[in-house]
């Protein structure tokens, strides 16, 4: 191999009282995709704002193409071919598709004008092969998390960058635009461009990536050929010692009906959907992007009111009217975004987990800080969250360990109803075994929980029963024992809806 | 950077304010000693008294992400409604006559900000739009109301709150110390404190985390409507008059004092002991120069230098957190 694309010599990187990255030092080759894996807060993302200008590093050098290069700033990075897909998603919610894709490099007609139907065109074509169902004048703010990360991708391809990075790009994308965007990372690395890939999804290592470096608190432990390891090596290497998965825990006796919808409609995201949720029930809810499960979950916490059909609590109709009248009913909701909808970011770990709870911290209005503490301190063990102290402020963490704060706020809400959407999103297998354990365990206390995830293999190891969405209607229903990734992928992507097993109510 | 720094940078960071007025008070008992004598600090005091209480209630407002810009014209109406009564009052010079003035000025407060907050979280008017607004309704009731005449001759009972001492400490200093610490509880130890910063630094999750919003923003429009109107009974009877055109530019001190003590306008963020700070900060300055006699223009010059100092310095120690 000639000179390696980009060389990292030995960056250290610091931030108040913890070494995020101590002497890493690995090589990034022309025309590689090069994977990248640790557990949360590894450092793995504050190395790529490293290499993208926006973190300086306090020692170290990256030599590019022979050369050792200073970013100052995310611009002077760009300039040098590098184009990057941050963990948290960084576009203007106000713009609409086709001006954040071209943001800072419109394309310029007549007059020096923006040409518009130029760049509309180009998008088009770049979403053509990603996801066609995204319109590019449609405002960023409307779309759904999964959606924004295809545009973000989208912004990142249209760059023609000469090294690409993608910090968990498919955190929330489902098997289908996943292979899709693989298919398009293999022609890109055709065209000789080089690929550093970060992803908590380790199946997707081994089938994308050349080589794979891992850290572990902040250290370089090493880079394999993938095709010389397993993924049980991958996870030794990340945490240092071997993982045991708990067994899968398959319970069939669920209780009695807490929760039932009933045609249950919003225009132009879903309807008519019905399906119950028992109490010591799992049930997992399926679908590509913009299948309308989201919307179904916030519509249900009252985040979103519904504009026809009914929903049962324990048998009595209800409407709910508003998050404050769902979690008052013991419903709650881990929102998709984390950052938008879930942490208060300049808000303390203890204060976040405590939000939803308060009113049960209280006594006559004053919130006894105590009891928040012992509270958020022990959520901090159960969910092994990564933090100096439960004070620290919940911006500071790594993109896993937020997910996990905002798991630990509802879990310790107290709530009957759980809906979680994208639970572990960003989080890394350990920690993820760990969440899915937390979840059978709250489900065998008879708490009902209805898991909305883009990742089949959690759906599958973690329901008991599976609905299927496309298109805003639900196309069918599975035994979650029995179901298979090839059956809920037919039933998502399934053309033909009035064809597909309607849903029966009250199947057992 | 490793622990040490870290806690310093913390430390400093935490009262880089109160080191400011430190450095402030220094240099001014340098300047002219006069400044240390004790009169002239409870005069000071005295000065900032009213400030104080306005903007801790602008405190609460900003906390949430919003603005109180009526709370001026609030402090106007009240004070001239309680003296419009007292004049009116034929049982006169009494302590219950001087309370029901006083729980009148605070409903008329209480009132205007009430509205201040629906209209702000149920007709989802910005802030700065709904509080300019009511600034303009609000000081044209005040000139209506009395043909823009001051209400003079009022007895001399009504000038307690705004004059007078308990032993060596003037009574609206009193009233400024008990408003800070039952607010300073209020936000850091209860509940609704606790909501208001949630509002204040991502209203979607607290309405997510089940925080009835609405309720909070109506809320604190209503503490700054009544700290308002507070205020300007205090200044009604420092005075011993009611003026329709008091309390002008008050607004934009209030804004003032709780930037300068390191509230953030974008929410979320700041302290009831930051915006004492800050009021005491902008009073020693003015009460700096007049001592040594510089002239208003210039101080107005100065102080706005100092506002701008005191924010970017705040900013800078409060370190690189984006
Ligand atoms: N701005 C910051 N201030 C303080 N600490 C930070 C900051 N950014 C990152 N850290 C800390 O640096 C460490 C590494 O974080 P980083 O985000 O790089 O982890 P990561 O490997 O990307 O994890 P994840 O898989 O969860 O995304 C973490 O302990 C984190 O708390
Ligand atoms: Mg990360």
């Amino acid at each position: 191999m000639g000179v390696p694309f980009l060389r990292i010599e030995n960056i250290s990187k610091s931030f108040p009282g913890i070494h995020a990255l101590d002497k890493i030092a690995f090589t990034i080759q022309s025309g590689e995709i090069h994977a990248l894996v640790g557990e949360n807060g590894a450092g793995k993302s504050t190395l790529v704002k490293v290499i993208g200008g926006i973190y300086q590093p306090d020692s170290g050098t990256l030599v590019l193409e022979g050369f050792p290069v200073t970013f100052s700033e995310p611009v002077s990075s760009q300039k040098a071919g590098i184009s990057i897909i941050h963990q948290e998603l960084s576009l203007a919610l106000d713009l609409n598709v086709t001006e954040n894709i071209f943001l800072g490099r419109e394309i310029l007609g007549r007059f020096n004008l923006v040409n518009d139907s130029i760049m509309v065109a180009q998008t088009r074509k770049i979403l053509s092969r990603l996801d066609p169902s995204i319109e590019p004048q449609v405002l960023v703010r409307f779309l759904r998390h999964g959606q924004r990360q295809i545009v973000e991708i989208a912004k990142a391809l249209s760059q023609n960058a000469r090294l690409l990075i993608l910090d968990e790009p498919t955190s929330s994308l489902t098997p289908h635009e996943t292979d899709n965007l693989f298919h398009i990372l293999r022609r890109l690395k055709k065209e000789n461009v080089s690929i550093l890939y970060i992803s908590h999804h380790l199946e997707e290592i081994f089938q994308i990536a050349d080589r794979v470096s891992i850290l572990r608190d902040g250290q370089y432990i090493g880079t394999r050929q993938v095709i010389e390891v397993t993924q049980h090596d991958l996870i030794q290497m990340m945490i240092g010692r071997t993982l045991s998965y708990p067994p899968k825990e398959k319970k069939s006796h669920t209780g009695e009906i807490v929760l039932s919808v009933e045609q249950i409609s919003f225009p132009g995201s879903f309807e008519n959907i019905s399906f119950e949720l028992h109490s010591g029930e799992i049930l997992g809810m399926a679908g590509l992007l913009g299948s309308g499960r989201t919307e179904v979950v916030r519509a249900i916490f009252g985040a979103e009111l519904i504009k026809k059909g009914k929903i049962f609590l324990r048998g009595r109709p209800i409407f709910i009217s508003s998050p404050q009248m769902a979690v008052e009913l013991g419903i709650g909701l881990v929102p998709e975004d984390r950052r938008l909808q879930g942490l208060l970011l300049n808000k303390t770990i203890r204060e976040n987990v405590s939000l939803a709870f308060l009113p049960h911290l209280c006594s006559l209005g004053f919130i006894q800080s105590n009891q928040e503490g012992i509270l958020a301190e022990k959520m901090r063990q159960e969910l092994d969250i990564r933090c100096s102290s439960v004070t620290q402020s919940t911006g500071q963490l790594s993109g896993g360990n937020q997910q996990k704060v905002v798991i630990a706020k509802w879990l310790a809400s107290g709530s009957d109803i759980l809906l979680l959407d994208e639970p572990t999103r960003g989080v890394d297998v350990g920690a993820k075994s760990e969440i899915h354990h937390l979840i059978r365990v709250l489900a065998e206390k008879g708490k009902a929980i209805l898991v909305v995830s883009s990742d089949l293999p959690e759906i599958l190891s973690l329901c008991d029963r599976i609905l299927v969405m496309h298109e805003g209607r639900l196309v069918g229903e599975i035994d979650g024992p029995t179901a298979t990734q090839e059956e809920i992928m037919r039933m998502a992507t399934s053309i033909h809806t009035s064809t597909s097993p309607l849903l029966k109510k009250g199947e057992e | 950077m490793d622990m040490k720094t870290a806690f310093w940078r913390s430390l400093i960071s935490r009262y880089a304010i109160l080191c400011a007025l430190l450095v402030l008070a220094i240099i001014i008992s340098i300047l002219t000693p006069r400044f240390l004598l004790p009169q002239n600090l409870l005069n000071v005091g005295m000065q900032i008294s009213i400030n104080a209480i306005i903007s801790v209630g602008m405190t609460c407002v900003i906390l949430t992400g919003g603005i109180d810009l009526s709370v001026g014209p609030i402090a106007a109406l009240a004070g001239l409604l309680a003296s419009m009564f007292v004049k009116k009052a034929m049982f006169d010079s009494t302590f219950v006559m001087t309370s029901i003035a006083l729980l009148l000025a605070l409903g008329v407060g209480l009132v205007c900000g009430l509205f201040n907050g629906v209209a702000v979280s149920k007709l989802r008017v910005t802030a700065f739009i709904t509080t300019l607004a009511t600034m303009s309704i609000i000081r044209g009731i005040c000139f209506l109301l009395t043909n823009s005449k001051p209400i003079f001759g009022l007895p001399d009972t009504i000038a307690w709150i705004g004059q007078g001492y308990v032993g060596l400490v003037p009574v609206a200093v009193i009233v400024m110390a008990i408003i800070i610490i039952s607010m300073g509880i209020l936000l850091k130890k209860t509940r609704i404190g606790r909501y208001v910063y949630a509002v204040g630094s991502n209203e979607e999750v607290a309405r997510l985390s089940g925080i009835n919003t609405t309720h909070i923003k109506v809320f604190v429009y209503a503490v700054s409507g009544a700290l308002s109107a507070l205020g300007g009974f205090i200044l009604m009877s420092r005075l011993q008059t009611g003026q329709p055109n008091a309390a002008v530019g008050y607004e934009l001190q209030a804004i003032a004092a709780t930037v300068v003590g390191g509230t953030k306008l974008s929410g979320g963020r700041g302290t009831v002991v930051g915006t004492l700070t800050g009021a005491l900060i902008i009073g020693i300055l003015n009460n700096g120069m007049s001592l040594l006699q510089i002239s208003s223009y210039w101080q107005s010059v100065f102080t706005g230098v100092v506002i701008l100092g005191a924010v970017a310095f705040n900013e800078l120690a409060s370190g690189d957190e984006s």
